[in-house]
């Protein structure tokens, strides 16, 4: 690789991850706390690439022909432009070992005669307890997520976890009890309904509701959770 | 891969034509994403990206570490704080391991900065082992991951360290037969300070690459579900755990959550997995088999896996 190729590569890898930290398309990757670390990584590559890139400071020293794969990520977000996680993997790792959420440090309370807003991974944590200390049985639930699909043709309110970037992604979804027909695959829908008694804390028998009303929304800007 | 484009033509410099690739494909994404739908393949895109992604900012501070260590750190400072006697040094090392917050990615160029300055190669790669496994970042990680074992942790921290030391002590035992390519030549001392931090970016970035190419394909195409066939078996889960680790390459600093989600393994399985990880897994093999060469890696990297199972076992029995 020629001195001048070695800071353009640099220089130009600087400027995807800078773009992808401004433009927040950096939440389709990792998480939101990234913002600063990558803009400043972002900031360095491309200070120490420019000057060599222009021809400004020799460059002495070779650099291994493995070199050229950092172009590769540059390429890709150029020319696939990675969407999210969604349906797919979510269909392909949901049969994995249950999980294991953590309560969640406030417990949402219902107000009045509205719904009560829950998080996909909150829901399926307070189904799962046995004492039901969220007191969801009888409640009225919203829950926010896309959709995916199972093989029998069950639809579900699904989640993605991610704990640092999303290839250590974890799936949590919530079923849709016999009802109102699945929106498009990986649309993001508020639904509406209360949890099926008996179901969500035994590991076979996942979570479900029964919906009384679904509502599609517009994808949200951090779409994992 | 993009040398084969650009290598032959004369009358266009290489510079040109990957600025003129770059661009091309950014100007031609509107008719070049309709021929990518795939869901497999746009979900390992989204996968690799997001591991370089993330990787990107830790390689960054750890090549600009690694480059203010060869400038600022002088060689007798490091003699004052280090024993000269490499077996003493491999423990201070490892322990030295605790002061470095960041992943693995960070840690191969720090590592490479303090043998440029004088530090015993065993030395080094002690704190490269140690380092990603035992910061605080992990420790704290691994707490909030496991709340109700709190014995995970302190078996974590202890059988890591210990994994550290003991691979230290073998490299200063196999000392020259280790048979470690050191690029000190390039690294004089005039050159500048971003050009340094430039050179080991570029050399240990490609190696990354093809780490989370890797990881990305295993994490999206290799099903969960294979492992829980094997997770009542003990010797088979702990080998299949360690296996894992090896290939799914996870940041130390989530990995623990991912072990948390294996409830069907035994804790001395899930212990292997969260050793073994941070000190060897093919992202590292990749980057240190560039760093210091094929034959060295091709010794060091089932050392440690062997010595980061059996010391996770030990530490498993005992503490857990």
């Amino acid at each position: 690789m020629k001195p001048t190729t070695q800071g353009l590569v640099a220089a130009v890898l600087g400027a995807v991850v800078l773009r992808l930290a401004l433009t927040d398309e950096y939440l389709h990757y990792v998480q939101a706390w990234m913002k600063v670390p990558l803009v400043l990584a972002g900031l360095a590559l491309l200070g120490m690439g420019i000057r060599p890139a222009l021809g400004r400071t020799p460059l002495e020293g070779r650099v291994p022909r493995t070199s050229w794969l950092l172009l590769l990520p540059t390429l890709i977000v150029f020319a696939v432009a990675p969407p999210p996680l969604g349906a797919f993997i979510a269909e392909r790792r949901a049969p994995q070992a249950p999980s294991t959420l953590k309560a969640p440090t406030i417990r949402p309370v219902s107000d009045g005669g509205r719904p009560l807003d829950l998080a996909v991974e909150e829901f399926v944590w307070g189904a799962a307890q046995t004492d039901d200390p969220m007191s969801l049985h009888d409640r009225t639930v919203r829950l926010r997520g896309f959709v995916s699909a199972d093989k029998a043709g069950h639809w579900y309110i699904t989640a993605l976890v991610i704990y640092c970037c999303a290839a250590d992604v974890a799936v949590e979804r919530v079923k849709v009890a016999d009802g109102p027909s699945a929106p498009p695959r990986d649309s993001w829908v508020s639904a509406t309904g209360t949890l099926v008694d008996g179901t969500g804390t035994d590991a076979d028998i996942p979570a479900t509701l029964a919906v009384t009303d679904v509502v599609e929304i517009p994808t949200p800007e951090n779409p994992y959770s | 891969m993009s040398t084969t484009t650009v290598a032959p033509r004369r009358r266009l410099s290489q510079t040109t034509l990957v600025a003129l690739l770059l661009l091309a494909s950014a100007a031609g994404q509107h008719w070049l994403r309709p021929l990518v739908r795939s869901d497999s393949f746009q979900t390992w895109c989204t996968m690799f990206v997001a591991v370089v992604v993330q990787s990107t900012p830790f390689l960054v501070g750890g090549v600009l570490l690694s480059a203010a260590i060869s400038r600022f750190l002088s060689e007798p400072l490091l003699r004052r704080v280090i024993p000269r006697n490499p077996v003493l040094a491999v423990p201070v090392a490892g322990i030295a391991g605790l002061g470095l917050p960041g992943c693995e990615c960070a840690a191969v160029p720090v590592s490479e900065g303090l043998m440029r300055r004088g530090l015993p190669p065993a030395a080094a790669l002690t704190f490269l082992l140690a380092a990603p496994a035992i910061n605080p970042g992990v420790i704290v990680s691994t707490a909030v991951a496991f709340p109700n074992n709190h014995m995970m942790v302190v078996a974590r921290v202890a059988a890591s360290l210990v994994t550290a030391v003991l691979v230290g002590w073998w490299c200063v035992a196999r000392g020259d037969r280790l048979g470690m390519v050191r690029r000190a030549a390039v690294h004089d001392h005039d050159r500048g300070f971003l050009d340094g931090a430039l050179h080991d970016f570029l050399h240990a970035g490609g190696f990354l690459v093809i780490g989370a190419m890797t990881a990305a394909a295993v994490n999206t195409f290799v099903p969960r579900t294979w492992l829980d066939g094997v997770a009542g078996q003990a010797v088979l889960g702990v080998l299949v755990l360690a296996l894992f680790a090896f290939i799914a390459a996870l940041c130390s600093e989530s990995d623990a959550f991912v072990a948390a989600s294996l409830t069907a393994f035994s804790d001395v399985a899930r212990l292997t997995f969260l050793v073994v990880g941070p000190a060897m897994d093919i992202k590292l093999a990749a980057m240190e088999s560039g760093q210091f060469g094929t034959r060295f890696a091709r010794q060091f990297v089932p050392v440690v896996v062997c010595v980061a199972i059996g010391t996770a076992v030990v530490a498993g029995k005992v503490l857990l």
